[in-house]
Protein backbone atom coordinates (compact mmCIF):
# COMPACT_ATOMS: atom_id res chain seq x y z
CA UNK A 1 0.00 0.00 0.00
CA UNK A 2 2.94 2.83 0.93
CA UNK A 3 4.59 2.22 -2.67
CA UNK A 4 1.09 2.53 -4.29
CA UNK A 5 0.48 5.86 -2.24
CA UNK A 6 3.85 7.13 -2.87
CA UNK A 7 3.35 6.37 -6.65
CA UNK A 8 -0.30 8.30 -6.32
CA UNK A 9 1.24 11.11 -5.09
CA UNK A 10 4.01 11.31 -7.72
CA UNK A 11 1.31 11.07 -9.80
CA UNK A 12 -0.74 14.36 -8.53
CA UNK A 13 2.50 16.07 -8.35
CA UNK A 14 3.69 15.83 -11.70
CA UNK A 15 0.53 15.29 -14.05
CA UNK A 16 0.81 18.10 -16.62
CA UNK A 17 4.46 19.15 -15.49
CA UNK A 18 5.96 17.69 -19.13
CA UNK A 19 3.35 16.11 -20.87
CA UNK A 20 5.06 16.43 -24.03
CA UNK A 21 8.03 15.44 -22.55
CA UNK A 22 9.51 11.92 -25.04
CA UNK A 23 8.52 8.12 -24.54
CA UNK A 24 10.85 5.64 -24.83
CA UNK A 25 10.48 3.39 -27.59
CA UNK A 26 11.77 0.56 -29.92
CA UNK A 27 11.57 -0.30 -34.10
CA UNK A 28 9.39 -2.95 -34.63
CA UNK A 29 11.35 -3.56 -37.76
CA UNK A 30 13.78 -1.66 -40.02
CA UNK A 31 12.37 1.54 -40.66
CA UNK A 32 13.21 4.66 -42.95
CA UNK A 33 13.60 7.83 -41.12
CA UNK A 34 11.86 10.95 -43.07
CA UNK A 35 12.74 14.14 -42.69
CA UNK A 36 9.19 15.56 -42.66
CA UNK A 37 6.31 13.95 -41.86
CA UNK A 38 5.10 13.13 -45.69
CA UNK A 39 4.78 9.83 -47.38
CA UNK A 40 7.46 11.63 -50.15
CA UNK A 41 9.47 13.67 -47.75
CA UNK A 42 13.63 13.41 -48.14
CA UNK A 43 15.19 9.94 -46.01
CA UNK A 44 16.75 11.20 -43.29
CA UNK A 45 18.34 7.94 -42.93
CA UNK A 46 17.49 4.34 -41.51
CA UNK A 47 17.04 2.35 -38.35
CA UNK A 48 17.16 -1.33 -38.06
CA UNK A 49 14.92 -3.38 -36.04
CA UNK A 50 14.67 -3.14 -31.89
CA UNK A 51 16.59 0.59 -32.28
CA UNK A 52 15.89 1.84 -29.05
CA UNK A 53 14.06 5.51 -29.41
CA UNK A 54 12.91 8.27 -28.06
CA UNK A 55 9.08 9.38 -29.38
CA UNK A 56 9.00 13.43 -29.15
CA UNK A 57 6.08 14.39 -31.31
CA UNK A 58 2.82 12.62 -32.78
CA UNK A 59 1.80 14.88 -35.71
CA UNK A 60 -1.22 12.37 -37.31
CA UNK A 61 0.14 8.76 -38.22
CA UNK A 62 3.61 9.92 -37.68
CA UNK A 63 5.91 10.06 -34.92
CA UNK A 64 8.83 11.84 -34.11
CA UNK A 65 11.87 10.10 -33.23
CA UNK A 66 15.67 10.54 -32.27
CA UNK A 67 17.63 7.36 -32.06
CA UNK A 68 21.70 7.15 -32.35
CA UNK A 69 21.99 11.40 -32.65
CA UNK A 70 19.52 11.04 -35.32
CA UNK A 71 15.88 12.34 -35.83
CA UNK A 72 13.01 12.20 -37.90
CA UNK A 73 9.35 10.76 -38.44
CA UNK A 74 7.94 6.72 -38.89
CA UNK A 75 4.40 5.93 -38.81
CA UNK A 76 3.58 5.24 -35.83
CA UNK A 77 3.15 1.58 -35.41
CA UNK A 78 6.43 1.07 -36.87
CA UNK A 79 7.44 1.55 -32.92
CA UNK A 80 6.50 0.12 -30.13
CA UNK A 81 6.55 1.93 -26.98
CA UNK A 82 8.58 0.59 -24.04
CA UNK A 83 11.74 -0.93 -24.23
CA UNK A 84 12.60 -4.40 -24.28
CA UNK A 85 11.62 -7.47 -27.16
CA UNK A 86 8.38 -7.51 -28.17
CA UNK A 87 4.86 -9.21 -26.10
CA UNK A 88 7.07 -8.41 -22.93
CA UNK A 89 5.08 -5.31 -22.69
CA UNK A 90 5.99 -2.61 -20.29
CA UNK A 91 7.31 -3.84 -16.73
CA UNK A 92 6.71 -1.76 -13.88
CA UNK A 93 9.71 0.76 -14.07
CA UNK A 94 8.41 1.83 -17.38
CA UNK A 95 5.24 2.36 -15.60
CA UNK A 96 6.78 4.51 -13.03
CA UNK A 97 8.62 6.49 -16.03
CA UNK A 98 5.50 7.02 -17.67
CA UNK A 99 4.29 8.52 -13.99
CA UNK A 100 7.19 11.22 -13.59
CA UNK A 101 8.22 11.75 -16.97
CA UNK A 102 4.49 12.40 -19.04
CA UNK A 103 2.09 12.91 -15.93
CA UNK A 104 0.42 9.61 -17.64
CA UNK A 105 -0.56 7.60 -14.04
CA UNK A 106 1.08 4.54 -15.36
CA UNK A 107 -2.16 2.85 -13.45
CA UNK A 108 -0.45 -0.90 -13.87
CA UNK A 109 2.20 0.16 -11.54
CA UNK A 110 -0.56 1.09 -8.87
CA UNK A 111 -2.28 -2.22 -9.84
CA UNK A 112 0.89 -4.11 -9.20
CA UNK A 113 1.38 -3.18 -5.83
CA UNK A 114 -1.80 -3.18 -4.49
CA UNK A 115 -4.64 -5.18 -5.53
CA UNK A 116 -6.88 -2.07 -6.12
CA UNK A 117 -11.05 -3.52 -7.01
CA UNK A 118 -9.87 -4.89 -10.41
CA UNK A 119 -12.84 -6.09 -13.32
CA UNK A 120 -12.72 -9.37 -14.25
CA UNK A 121 -14.97 -11.75 -16.49
CA UNK A 122 -16.03 -13.73 -12.79
CA UNK A 123 -17.10 -10.43 -11.40
CA UNK A 124 -18.83 -9.64 -14.58
CA UNK A 125 -20.60 -12.95 -14.47
CA UNK A 126 -21.94 -12.92 -10.95
CA UNK A 127 -22.59 -8.64 -10.52
CA UNK A 128 -25.55 -7.95 -9.03
CA UNK A 129 -27.42 -5.18 -10.65
CA UNK A 130 -26.87 -1.62 -9.21
CA UNK A 131 -30.13 0.56 -11.35
CA UNK A 132 -29.14 2.99 -8.70
CA UNK A 133 -26.03 3.86 -10.27
CA UNK A 134 -27.54 3.99 -14.01
CA UNK A 135 -30.64 6.46 -12.54
CA UNK A 136 -27.28 8.60 -11.53
CA UNK A 137 -25.95 9.03 -14.91
CA UNK A 138 -28.93 10.77 -15.76
CA UNK A 139 -27.44 13.75 -13.39
CA UNK A 140 -24.63 13.69 -16.13
CA UNK A 141 -26.34 13.60 -19.35
CA UNK A 142 -25.88 16.33 -21.52
CA UNK A 143 -28.48 18.02 -24.14
CA UNK A 144 -27.16 18.86 -27.87
CA UNK A 145 -26.46 22.15 -27.22
CA UNK A 146 -24.29 21.79 -24.62
CA UNK A 147 -21.87 19.63 -26.04
CA UNK A 148 -21.36 21.25 -29.08
CA UNK A 149 -20.97 24.79 -27.02
CA UNK A 150 -18.24 22.68 -25.41
CA UNK A 151 -16.56 21.20 -28.54
CA UNK A 152 -16.59 24.92 -30.08
CA UNK A 153 -14.96 25.92 -26.79
CA UNK A 154 -12.02 23.87 -27.80
CA UNK A 155 -12.26 25.29 -31.44
CA UNK A 156 -13.41 21.88 -32.63
CA UNK A 157 -15.08 22.16 -36.02
CA UNK A 158 -17.19 19.54 -38.20
CA UNK A 159 -16.50 17.68 -40.90
CA UNK A 160 -18.75 15.25 -43.36
CA UNK A 161 -16.70 12.10 -43.54
CA UNK A 162 -17.53 9.12 -45.08
CA UNK A 163 -16.94 5.57 -43.56
CA UNK A 164 -13.87 3.56 -44.22
CA UNK A 165 -13.95 0.47 -46.84
CA UNK A 166 -13.34 -2.65 -45.38
CA UNK A 167 -11.43 -3.77 -48.73
CA UNK A 168 -7.86 -2.12 -47.68
CA UNK B 1 -33.77 -28.97 -23.53
CA UNK B 2 -36.45 -26.15 -25.18
CA UNK B 3 -34.38 -24.91 -28.29
CA UNK B 4 -35.06 -27.87 -30.68
CA UNK B 5 -38.80 -27.51 -29.82
CA UNK B 6 -38.60 -23.94 -30.35
CA UNK B 7 -36.95 -24.56 -33.68
CA UNK B 8 -39.29 -27.36 -34.86
CA UNK B 9 -42.06 -24.62 -33.80
CA UNK B 10 -40.15 -21.70 -35.97
CA UNK B 11 -40.29 -24.27 -38.55
CA UNK B 12 -43.91 -25.16 -38.24
CA UNK B 13 -44.92 -21.56 -38.08
CA UNK B 14 -42.96 -20.57 -40.91
CA UNK B 15 -44.85 -23.62 -42.84
CA UNK B 16 -48.04 -22.72 -41.21
CA UNK B 17 -49.30 -19.29 -40.47
CA UNK B 18 -49.17 -18.14 -44.13
CA UNK B 19 -50.37 -20.46 -46.36
CA UNK B 20 -52.54 -22.68 -43.65
CA UNK B 21 -55.45 -23.32 -46.14
CA UNK B 22 -52.97 -25.37 -48.50
CA UNK B 23 -51.75 -27.64 -45.74
CA UNK B 24 -53.42 -30.81 -46.27
CA UNK B 25 -50.32 -32.88 -44.43
CA UNK B 26 -50.96 -31.77 -41.03
CA UNK B 27 -53.63 -32.53 -38.65
CA UNK B 28 -55.49 -29.89 -37.59
CA UNK B 29 -57.32 -31.06 -35.16
CA UNK B 30 -54.07 -31.23 -32.72
CA UNK B 31 -52.48 -27.90 -33.66
CA UNK B 32 -53.65 -25.11 -31.67
CA UNK B 33 -53.58 -22.22 -34.46
CA UNK B 34 -53.51 -19.64 -31.39
CA UNK B 35 -50.50 -21.11 -29.63
CA UNK B 36 -48.27 -20.99 -32.74
CA UNK B 37 -49.32 -17.38 -33.47
CA UNK B 38 -48.30 -16.89 -29.52
CA UNK B 39 -45.00 -18.37 -30.17
CA UNK B 40 -44.48 -16.33 -33.40
CA UNK B 41 -45.26 -13.48 -31.02
CA UNK B 42 -42.65 -14.33 -28.82
CA UNK B 43 -39.91 -15.01 -31.05
CA UNK B 44 -39.95 -11.92 -32.82
CA UNK B 45 -37.53 -9.97 -30.27
CA UNK B 46 -35.22 -12.80 -31.67
CA UNK B 47 -35.34 -11.46 -35.48
CA UNK B 48 -35.71 -7.31 -34.27
CA UNK B 49 -35.41 -5.63 -31.51
CA UNK B 50 -37.08 -2.42 -31.71
CA UNK B 51 -35.46 0.42 -30.47
CA UNK B 52 -37.41 0.39 -26.70
CA UNK B 53 -36.61 -2.63 -26.22
CA UNK B 54 -33.04 -2.38 -27.50
CA UNK B 55 -32.63 0.79 -24.84
CA UNK B 56 -34.42 -1.22 -21.56
CA UNK B 57 -32.11 -4.02 -22.82
CA UNK B 58 -29.16 -1.87 -22.71
CA UNK B 59 -30.15 -0.45 -19.35
CA UNK B 60 -30.71 -3.15 -17.40
CA UNK B 61 -27.35 -5.07 -18.40
CA UNK B 62 -25.53 -1.24 -17.77
CA UNK B 63 -27.04 -2.17 -14.18
CA UNK B 64 -25.14 -5.23 -14.38
CA UNK B 65 -21.98 -3.43 -15.03
CA UNK B 66 -21.94 -0.84 -12.61
CA UNK B 67 -22.77 -3.90 -10.28
CA UNK B 68 -19.52 -5.45 -11.10
CA UNK B 69 -17.70 -2.05 -10.71
CA UNK B 70 -19.15 1.53 -9.64
CA UNK B 71 -18.92 4.82 -11.03
CA UNK B 72 -15.73 6.87 -10.17
CA UNK B 73 -17.54 9.72 -7.39
CA UNK B 74 -15.91 12.91 -9.00
CA UNK B 75 -18.92 14.92 -11.22
CA UNK B 76 -17.10 17.20 -12.98
CA UNK B 77 -15.31 14.27 -14.24
CA UNK B 78 -18.79 12.62 -15.35
CA UNK B 79 -19.75 15.88 -16.89
CA UNK B 80 -16.69 16.00 -18.87
CA UNK B 81 -17.07 12.29 -20.60
CA UNK B 82 -20.70 12.91 -21.16
CA UNK B 83 -19.85 16.59 -22.85
CA UNK B 84 -17.27 14.57 -25.36
CA UNK B 85 -18.83 11.56 -26.03
CA UNK B 86 -22.25 13.22 -26.75
CA UNK B 87 -20.14 15.35 -29.33
CA UNK B 88 -18.89 12.17 -30.53
CA UNK B 89 -22.51 10.59 -30.72
CA UNK B 90 -23.89 13.80 -32.47
CA UNK B 91 -21.51 12.56 -36.10
CA UNK B 92 -23.81 9.20 -35.79
CA UNK B 93 -26.45 7.95 -37.14
CA UNK B 94 -28.51 7.43 -34.21
CA UNK B 95 -27.63 11.11 -32.41
CA UNK B 96 -30.70 10.74 -30.88
CA UNK B 97 -30.25 7.51 -28.72
CA UNK B 98 -30.30 8.10 -24.90
CA UNK B 99 -26.49 8.78 -24.93
CA UNK B 100 -24.88 8.20 -21.62
CA UNK B 101 -21.35 8.13 -20.35
CA UNK B 102 -19.72 7.12 -17.50
CA UNK B 103 -16.26 6.63 -16.13
CA UNK B 104 -16.02 3.58 -14.01
CA UNK B 105 -13.90 3.51 -10.85
CA UNK B 106 -11.60 0.75 -11.74
CA UNK B 107 -7.54 0.20 -12.46
CA UNK B 108 -8.85 -2.15 -15.10
CA UNK B 109 -8.32 -1.02 -18.86
CA UNK B 110 -11.20 -1.07 -20.59
CA UNK B 111 -14.01 0.36 -22.03
CA UNK B 112 -18.07 -1.12 -22.67
CA UNK B 113 -21.19 -0.48 -24.87
CA UNK B 114 -24.77 -1.34 -23.70
CA UNK B 115 -27.23 -1.08 -26.47
CA UNK B 116 -29.00 1.51 -27.05
CA UNK B 117 -26.42 4.10 -25.73
CA UNK B 118 -24.70 3.21 -22.13
CA UNK B 119 -21.38 3.71 -22.59
CA UNK B 120 -18.62 3.46 -20.00
CA UNK B 121 -14.79 4.52 -19.78
CA UNK B 122 -12.98 2.32 -17.09
CA UNK B 123 -10.68 4.86 -14.58
CA UNK B 124 -7.61 2.53 -15.75
CA UNK B 125 -8.21 3.37 -19.26
CA UNK B 126 -8.64 7.17 -19.14
CA UNK B 127 -5.39 7.59 -16.77
CA UNK B 128 -3.37 6.31 -19.97
CA UNK B 129 -4.61 8.73 -22.56
CA UNK B 130 -2.64 11.60 -23.52
CA UNK B 131 -5.60 14.32 -24.80
CA UNK B 132 -9.34 14.51 -25.67
CA UNK B 133 -9.02 13.14 -29.18
CA UNK B 134 -7.72 10.30 -27.44
CA UNK B 135 -10.78 10.08 -25.49
CA UNK B 136 -13.03 10.95 -28.19
CA UNK B 137 -11.51 7.76 -29.77
CA UNK B 138 -12.04 5.76 -27.47
CA UNK B 139 -15.50 6.80 -26.86
CA UNK B 140 -16.14 6.97 -31.09
CA UNK B 141 -15.06 3.59 -31.34
CA UNK B 142 -17.67 2.18 -28.22
CA UNK B 143 -20.21 4.37 -29.93
CA UNK B 144 -19.75 2.48 -33.42
CA UNK B 145 -20.26 -0.72 -31.07
CA UNK B 146 -23.75 1.04 -30.65
CA UNK B 147 -25.04 2.29 -33.84
CA UNK B 148 -24.02 -1.05 -35.77
CA UNK B 149 -25.77 -3.11 -32.64
CA UNK B 150 -22.64 -5.36 -31.98
CA UNK B 151 -23.44 -6.27 -28.64
CA UNK B 152 -26.95 -6.44 -29.70
CA UNK B 153 -26.68 -8.85 -32.46
CA UNK B 154 -24.38 -10.67 -30.31
CA UNK B 155 -26.79 -11.20 -27.69
CA UNK B 156 -29.55 -12.40 -30.02
CA UNK B 157 -27.12 -14.80 -31.71
CA UNK B 158 -26.49 -16.57 -28.52
CA UNK B 159 -30.29 -16.67 -27.29
CA UNK B 160 -31.08 -18.13 -31.02
CA UNK B 161 -28.04 -20.69 -29.98
CA UNK B 162 -30.08 -21.78 -26.60
CA UNK B 163 -27.84 -19.92 -23.97
CA UNK B 164 -30.99 -17.72 -23.33
CA UNK B 165 -33.90 -19.46 -25.54
CA UNK B 166 -36.49 -20.08 -23.03
CA UNK B 167 -35.48 -16.54 -21.85
CA UNK B 168 -36.37 -15.26 -25.11
CA UNK B 169 -39.44 -16.94 -24.99
CA UNK B 170 -40.80 -15.22 -22.11
CA UNK B 171 -39.36 -11.96 -22.94
CA UNK B 172 -41.71 -10.24 -25.03
CA UNK B 173 -44.60 -11.19 -22.52
CA UNK B 174 -43.02 -10.71 -19.17
CA UNK B 175 -40.59 -8.43 -19.04
CA UNK B 176 -39.92 -7.95 -15.22
CA UNK B 177 -40.33 -11.83 -14.83
CA UNK B 178 -37.42 -14.30 -14.17
CA UNK B 179 -37.19 -15.36 -17.72
CA UNK B 180 -36.13 -11.87 -18.45
CA UNK B 181 -33.48 -11.53 -15.85
CA UNK B 182 -32.34 -14.57 -17.35
CA UNK B 183 -31.95 -12.72 -20.87
CA UNK B 184 -30.34 -9.40 -19.20
CA UNK B 185 -27.57 -11.90 -17.14
CA UNK B 186 -27.00 -13.95 -20.22
CA UNK B 187 -26.80 -10.53 -21.97
CA UNK B 188 -24.11 -9.57 -19.72
CA UNK B 189 -21.81 -12.37 -20.29
CA UNK B 190 -21.33 -11.13 -23.55
CA UNK B 191 -19.16 -8.60 -21.89
CA UNK B 192 -16.95 -11.32 -20.32
CA UNK B 193 -16.06 -13.02 -23.15
CA UNK B 194 -16.37 -10.14 -25.91
CA UNK B 195 -17.91 -9.37 -29.39
CA UNK B 196 -16.40 -11.48 -32.60
CA UNK B 197 -13.48 -9.76 -33.45
CA UNK B 198 -14.63 -8.59 -37.09
CA UNK B 199 -16.82 -6.26 -34.59
CA UNK B 200 -13.50 -4.20 -33.01
CA UNK B 201 -11.91 -4.33 -36.28
CA UNK B 202 -14.89 -2.61 -37.68
CA UNK B 203 -15.65 -0.19 -34.70
CA UNK B 204 -12.23 0.74 -34.81
CA UNK B 205 -12.41 1.97 -38.65
CA UNK B 206 -15.89 3.32 -37.95
CA UNK B 207 -14.45 5.39 -35.07
CA UNK B 208 -11.53 6.95 -36.46
CA UNK B 209 -14.36 8.44 -38.89
CA UNK B 210 -16.62 9.80 -36.05
CA UNK B 211 -13.59 11.65 -34.51
CA UNK B 212 -12.88 13.06 -37.44
CA UNK B 213 -16.35 14.11 -38.04
CA UNK B 214 -16.02 15.76 -34.71
CA UNK B 215 -13.08 17.85 -35.45
CA UNK B 216 -10.96 15.55 -33.62
CA UNK B 217 -7.40 14.42 -34.90
CA UNK B 218 -8.49 10.64 -36.19
CA UNK B 219 -4.75 9.21 -35.10
CA UNK B 220 -5.49 9.25 -31.58
CA UNK B 221 -7.19 6.40 -31.54
CA UNK B 222 -4.54 4.82 -33.15
CA UNK B 223 -1.79 6.17 -30.53
CA UNK B 224 -4.02 4.45 -27.92
CA UNK B 225 -3.56 0.67 -29.55
CA UNK B 226 -0.26 1.58 -29.59
CA UNK B 227 -0.89 2.44 -26.03
CA UNK B 228 -2.27 -0.45 -25.32
CA UNK B 229 0.15 -2.51 -27.11
CA UNK B 230 2.75 -1.49 -24.29
CA UNK B 231 0.99 -2.56 -21.59
CA UNK B 232 2.45 -6.19 -20.44
CA UNK B 233 -0.63 -8.64 -21.47
CA UNK B 234 0.14 -10.25 -18.01
CA UNK B 235 -0.91 -7.15 -16.02
CA UNK B 236 -3.80 -7.83 -13.86
CA UNK B 237 -5.17 -4.52 -15.40
CA UNK B 238 -5.46 -5.98 -18.99
CA UNK B 239 -6.93 -9.55 -18.19
CA UNK B 240 -10.32 -8.44 -19.53
CA UNK B 241 -9.31 -6.09 -22.28
CA UNK B 242 -6.74 -9.30 -23.93
CA UNK B 243 -9.69 -12.08 -23.27
CA UNK B 244 -12.22 -10.19 -25.25
CA UNK B 245 -10.26 -8.32 -27.72
CA UNK B 246 -7.70 -9.26 -30.35
CA UNK B 247 -4.60 -8.15 -30.21
CA UNK B 248 -3.65 -4.64 -30.20
CA UNK B 249 -0.13 -4.35 -32.47
CA UNK B 250 -3.04 -6.18 -34.85
CA UNK B 251 -5.47 -4.02 -34.65
CA UNK B 252 -3.36 -0.80 -35.23
CA UNK B 253 -1.76 -2.20 -38.14
CA UNK B 254 -5.02 -2.73 -39.30
CA UNK B 255 -6.21 0.63 -38.89
CA UNK B 256 -2.97 2.40 -40.27
CA UNK B 257 -3.65 0.31 -43.46
CA UNK B 258 -7.67 1.17 -43.29
CA UNK B 259 -6.50 5.06 -43.03
CA UNK B 260 -3.75 5.31 -44.99
CA UNK B 261 -4.70 7.65 -47.61
CA UNK B 262 -8.50 8.29 -46.38
CA UNK B 263 -8.02 10.74 -43.35
CA UNK B 264 -4.90 12.46 -43.81
CA UNK B 265 -6.01 15.78 -44.59
CA UNK B 266 -8.01 15.78 -40.77
CA UNK B 267 -4.22 14.81 -39.37
CA UNK B 268 -3.92 18.23 -37.90
CA UNK B 269 -7.38 19.01 -36.08
CA UNK B 270 -7.28 19.39 -32.67
CA UNK B 271 -6.04 16.88 -29.79
CA UNK B 272 -7.14 19.26 -27.40
CA UNK B 273 -4.55 18.64 -24.77
CA UNK B 274 -4.66 21.06 -22.54
CA UNK B 275 -8.52 21.30 -21.60
CA UNK B 276 -8.04 16.85 -20.73
CA UNK B 277 -4.96 17.88 -18.88
CA UNK B 278 -6.62 20.10 -16.56
CA UNK B 279 -9.50 18.13 -16.10
CA UNK B 280 -7.21 15.39 -15.10
CA UNK B 281 -5.37 17.03 -13.04
CA UNK B 282 -8.25 18.45 -10.85
CA UNK B 283 -9.69 14.47 -11.40
CA UNK B 284 -6.46 13.05 -9.78
CA UNK B 285 -6.57 15.46 -6.45
CA UNK B 286 -10.31 15.19 -5.91
CA UNK B 287 -9.83 11.34 -6.24
CA UNK B 288 -7.26 11.02 -3.41
CA UNK B 289 -9.30 13.44 -1.29
CA UNK B 290 -12.66 11.67 -1.77
CA UNK B 291 -11.21 8.37 -1.30
CA UNK B 292 -11.84 6.28 1.85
Amino acid sequence: MKSACAIFVTACTLWGLSVQASEPGTTRYAVDLMAAPYRDAKLASNLSADTRVDVLERRGGWIKITAKGQAGWVRLHQVRLGVGPEKQGSSGLSALWNVGQTGRSGSQGIVATTGIRGLSAEELKTAKPNPKAVAAMDTHKVSEATARDYAHSAGLKENSVPYLSTSK
Amino acid sequence: MKSPKFGLLVVLAVALLPTPSTSLAFDFKNIDLNKLRDVGEKLKPLKKTSENDEIELGKDVAANLLGAAPLVNDPALQDYVNKVGMWVALHTERPNLPWHFGVMDTDTVNAFATPGGYVFITRGMLLHLRDEAELAGVLAHEVSHVIARHALNTMRKDALAGLAGDALGEYAKDKGGAGYAKLVSASTEVYSRGLDKNDEFAADRMGVVIAARSGYDPYALASVLQTLASINPKDDSMALMFKTHPDPTKRLELLMAAMEGNVDQYADQPKVEDRFSQIMKAHVSYYSAHKK
